[in-house]
């Protein structure tokens, strides 16, 4: 009886000890997170992001220590601090965060489903207010002296909005008519890293190969006339460039034939494992995105029906109903002959091969080539250029898609390339609705997009400044987009999320691998198109509908904006439903598809579904 | 017992530092944050316990109506309500700008499909915003209700007569109020239907002109605008207006991306008109002038 009652005894202070422990334990965790009377009045501002890359945390991390040092944030015991949470998992952690109320104060906006559509005014704060001043951090005394006198004073005048290039474009939301986050950097456009090393030593086997007689096949072959299947004529210029032992190609066959050359460099360099260019699912399509503008944008041009600068997927497939294109158009043709070329460069398999794989290949020197964004260039360089042993290291270069040149086969389908002047700001910030902290949320990130601040942050990251008058660093400005160019219209059955775009992607990897002809991946896209069910028309009817959901939503940011107006007298909430309004008017409820569509089959009714 | 009953009051103290709100702005919170589904329950509240017609009543009668119809996923029986919310507010205090804006909403309800099953009173929705363009001619919800009444006739895109009657109904406003708050807007929708459903270009163009002229309320929409001007005022043969535009779309749109495009345009004109002598501005956007050389 006495061992009974001693048990239940431990037992009560077994519970009692460990509910004490948990509660202190609540207590210390929350002071060091800036709450509760424990805290000591410390304001901790997390700020959550997924950027894992060399570099980023780094750059972030001494823009923070910076932050943290300044005599008013030491004087308010403000501290921020940065979580760095892998993409992996980072929708699921921002997923339940938000949901539960514990989200960090700053959170990078983007691949949880919580952080954007209708959630976005959920969970996080309308900025429309804070971006119209002048951006503190940017006055006179916290800018480098090299600034010139006029764009100090513009600096310390415009709008928080208006010093970003893009006037905070990435951060601005259409649906809600606000601004829902802060960018703080342009994630480099696409372009095309080289082993100078080895592109050397390609030039330099294509220059001798030259004088060879007879030359090698695969020189004879490129050099033929094109009627005859050649790529590009033998010239003074093409000469020149390969006398030119670092310039990279400054056009498609330049490109072509030092790929071409790549099976004899093999021997030369002793690696079997070399191949042109480093492709995978993750890069291969980065040469078919890039050339499809320049192949078809006269084709996408001619189908932008209301001229408002977009061809649309809808206005696109109706001209494909309208015969006013077709897969045998010689712009069509030469895109995917041009693109199957360019991916048997690529290693077997490519499509089994992941982002990862392919960096890899490239940086250890088995690719002369890879095609990827501005966001892997600091781990690229870094690993081509870090190695231990000092004879594998090589030095990356970096240039653009290069055009088919004069003389040089599709050449004269060319319009011009794509240009990159709409970029947006991306790595955009927002706060937390919940956050307790806002206004030092918001300082810390008009601290960050600060000319200084956001300058010296992208070039340590590797990135490209956002701020209106800031440059990259050296190694990073080929990456500064390219305004040289037309607007980005095209032809592809590949947009749309659709059964049809499917088929055609589908279609698409298996003709770029070489599994199946054009007549074949041509057969199936266009049967795809004509299907009853499942083809153009009831894509015209999706897309529709799809207005029609976007008309609808809008009334919703319509009716709050009223509610703001009439219930407070929010100064802001007259322009912006009148934003509002006119957007709803001029989309019509999205009839202008309905409208096209009885100009495109004036004998049929609108399909419904 | 008593040591639990200390540490559970305390955690409660750790955790609730919130401070209490009162249930209006709880409610306005929550319909500013789109949680229409908890701003409902509260504004319904308020409802009952205020007095009616008085300000808090209709601040509540509005908000639950809104919430009641915007609410996600749509729900007939909130749906109703919202129905009958607006007409309340119409009935209670018409006057009010409530009421006239309960009027208006009300005629979105109406005219809105909200699920598919939704049937959509054309007719009803016509006599709203009929009603409140004839009784308030002068006022901005006239011209709101007036360019939603002319929306009901120009999405007919089946049948141009009714699209005609839309377009009718837009040209007589601004003829008698060219420049309402909203003309900018009216013009715009002139000119999307004269250029995409009937066909008359030079009309598009003089109403996007029009449009431009007042002011854009939704700015943009110059990215797209501009171009169509510059391209159709040189198809018309309007060369002054093609010039300008395609200038403007350098130096006030380079990130349209058409800037590019501007730039060979009025090199082309060049060409074709040397007496002109037409500038081409520069595109200035990206620029590494500020380079320090690391």
């Amino acid at each position: 009886m006495n061992f009974k009652k001693n048990l239940n005894l431990f037992g009560l202070i077994f519970l009692l000890v460990a509910f004490l422990v948990s509660v202190a334990r609540v207590v210390m965790l929350s002071a060091e997170s800036g709450e509760g009377p424990l805290s000591g009045g410390k304001k901790v501002i997390r700020l959550l992001h997924w950027q894992l890359e060399p570099g980023y945390r780094e750059a972030m991390q001494d823009a923070i220590d910076s932050y943290n040092k300044l005599p008013h944030v030491v004087e308010a015991n403000v501290e921020v601090r940065q979580m760095a949470v892998t993409e992996r998992v980072y929708e699921q952690f921002l997923n339940v965060h938000l949901i539960s109320g514990t989200a960090p104060d700053i959170v990078e906006k983007g691949k949880a489903r919580m952080a954007g559509g209708h959630f976005t005014a959920r969970y996080f704060e309308p900025l429309a207010d804070h971006v119209k001043d002048p951006n503190p951090y940017n006055a006179r005394e916290y800018l480098p002296e090299r600034v010139p006198e006029e764009l100090v004073k513009l600096l310390a005048t415009i709008p928080w909005r208006e010093s970003f290039i893009d006037g905070m474009r990435g951060g601005w939301d259409d649906t809600l008519q606000n601004y829902f986050a802060v960018p703080s950097a342009f994630w480099g456009p696409v372009r095309l890293y080289y082993n100078e090393k080895m592109m050397m030593k390609a030039k330099g086997l294509v220059r001798r190969s030259m004088d060879a007689q007879p030359q090698p096949d695969w020189l004879a072959n490129a050099l033929r006339p094109l009627e005859d299947g050649g790529y590009l004529p033998d010239t003074p210029e093409l000469r020149a460039w390969l006398d030119n032992p670092k310039e990279p190609p400054q056009t498609l066959g330049q490109l072509l034939l030092v790929c071409f050359s790549v099976p004899e460099l093999r021997s030369e360099v002793g690696d079997s494992r070399l191949v042109p260019i480093s492709g995978s699912s993750y890069g291969g399509g980065m040469f078919a995105g890039n050339y499809l503008v320049p192949f078809t944008a006269r084709l996408a041009i001619d189908a932008d029906y209301d001229l408002d600068s977009d061809t649309s997927a809808v206005e696109m497939r109706a001209a494909w109903r309208k015969k006013e294109w077709d897969f045998n158009d010689p712009h069509m043709r030469g895109y995917f002959e041009a693109i199957q070329l360019i991916s048997a460069q690529f290693p077997p398999g490519f499509l089994g091969l992941d982002r990862e794989q392919s960096n890899r290949r490239f940086t250890q020197g088995h690719a002369m080539m890879i095609a990827t964004g501005g966001w892997d260039a600091i781990s690229i360089f870094q690993g081509a250029e870090n190695k231990t042993n000092p004879e594998d290291r090589f030095h990356v270069g970096v240039t653009d898609f290069p055009m088919p040149g004069p003389g040089e086969r599709w050449h004269h389908l060319i319009e011009a390339r794509a240009s990159e002047a709409g970029i947006s700001a991306g790595a955009p910030y927002a706060i937390y609705q919940q956050s307790r902290n806002k206004e030092w949320a918001l300082d810390f990130m008009r601290y960050l997009t600060s000319f200084k601040v956001n300058e010296e942050f992208n070039r340590q990251a590797g990135w490209i400044p956002c701020i209106v008058g800031t440059s990259p660093s050296e190694r990073m400005k080929p990456f500064t987009p390219i305004t040289r160019g037309i607007k980005n219209q095209s032809i592809s059955l590949g947009r749309g999320s659709d059964h049809v775009s499917s088929e055609f992607n589908g279609q698409f990897l298996l003709y770029q691998t070489g599994d199946i002809p054009y007549e074949q991946m041509v057969e199936v896209s266009e049967a795809a198109m004509r299907e009853d069910r499942m083809g153009l028309n009831r894509f015209w009817f999706m897309e529709w509908q799809k207005e029609r959901d976007n008309y609808r939503n809008l009334e919703r940011m319509l009716a709050v904006q009223t509610c703001r107006q009439l219930m407070t007298g929010a100064e802001d909430a007259v322009d912006k439903y009148r934003a509002g309004l006119s957007k709803s008017a001029v989309d019509n409820g999205g009839e202008h598809l309905r409208s096209l569509w009885y100009q495109v089959n004036p004998d049929d009714d609108f399909p419904n579904f | 017992m008593k040591t639990q009953f200390i540490c559970f009051a305390l955690l409660y103290s750790l955790l609730s530092w919130a401070e209490p709100i009162s249930p209006m702005d709880e409610a306005y919170e929550q319909l500013t944050r789109y949680n229409f589904k908890e701003s409902l329950v509260l504004f319904r509240q308020i409802q009952k316990e205020a007095e009616s017609g008085s300000n808090e009543w209709l601040k509540a009668t509005f908000g639950l109506a809104v919430s009641c119809q915007h609410n996600s996923p749509p729900d007939t029986a909130l749906l109703e309500e919202a129905e009958k919310q607006y007409k309340l507010l119409v009935s209670t205090k018409p006057e009010s700008a409530y009421g006239k804006r309960a009027k208006l909403f009300l005629g979105r309800l109406l005219e809105i499909q909200d699920h598919h099953k939704d049937e959509v009173d054309l007719e009803g929705a016509r006599t709203c915003y009929s009603e409140l363009s004839t009784d308030y001619p002068n006022e901005e919800i006239g011209d709101e209700a007036l360019l939603r009444l002319a929306g009901t006739y120009t999405q007919q895109v089946d049948d141009l007569a009714e699209v005609k009657k839309g377009v009718v109904l837009l040209e007589e406003w601004l003829t008698k109020r060219p420049d309402n708050p909203l003309a900018s807007a009216m013009y715009e929708v002139l000119a999307e239907v004269y250029f995409t459903q009937l066909g008359e270009r030079t009309k598009a163009l003089d109403a996007w002109l029009a449009a431009d002229e007042r002011g854009l309320l939704l700015n943009v929409t110059a990215r797209s605008m501009y171009w169509r001007i510059a391209v159709v005022a040189e198809q018309e043969g309007r060369l002054d207006t093609a010039i300008a535009y395609y200038q403007k779309i350098i130096t006030d749109q380079a990130r349209s991306g058409r800037a590019f495009d501007s730039q060979l345009a009025l090199k082309r004109l060049q060409g074709e008109y040397p007496d002109r002598q037409i500038t081409i501005p520069k595109i200035e956007l990206f620029s590494d002038d500020m380079g320090d050389g690391k």
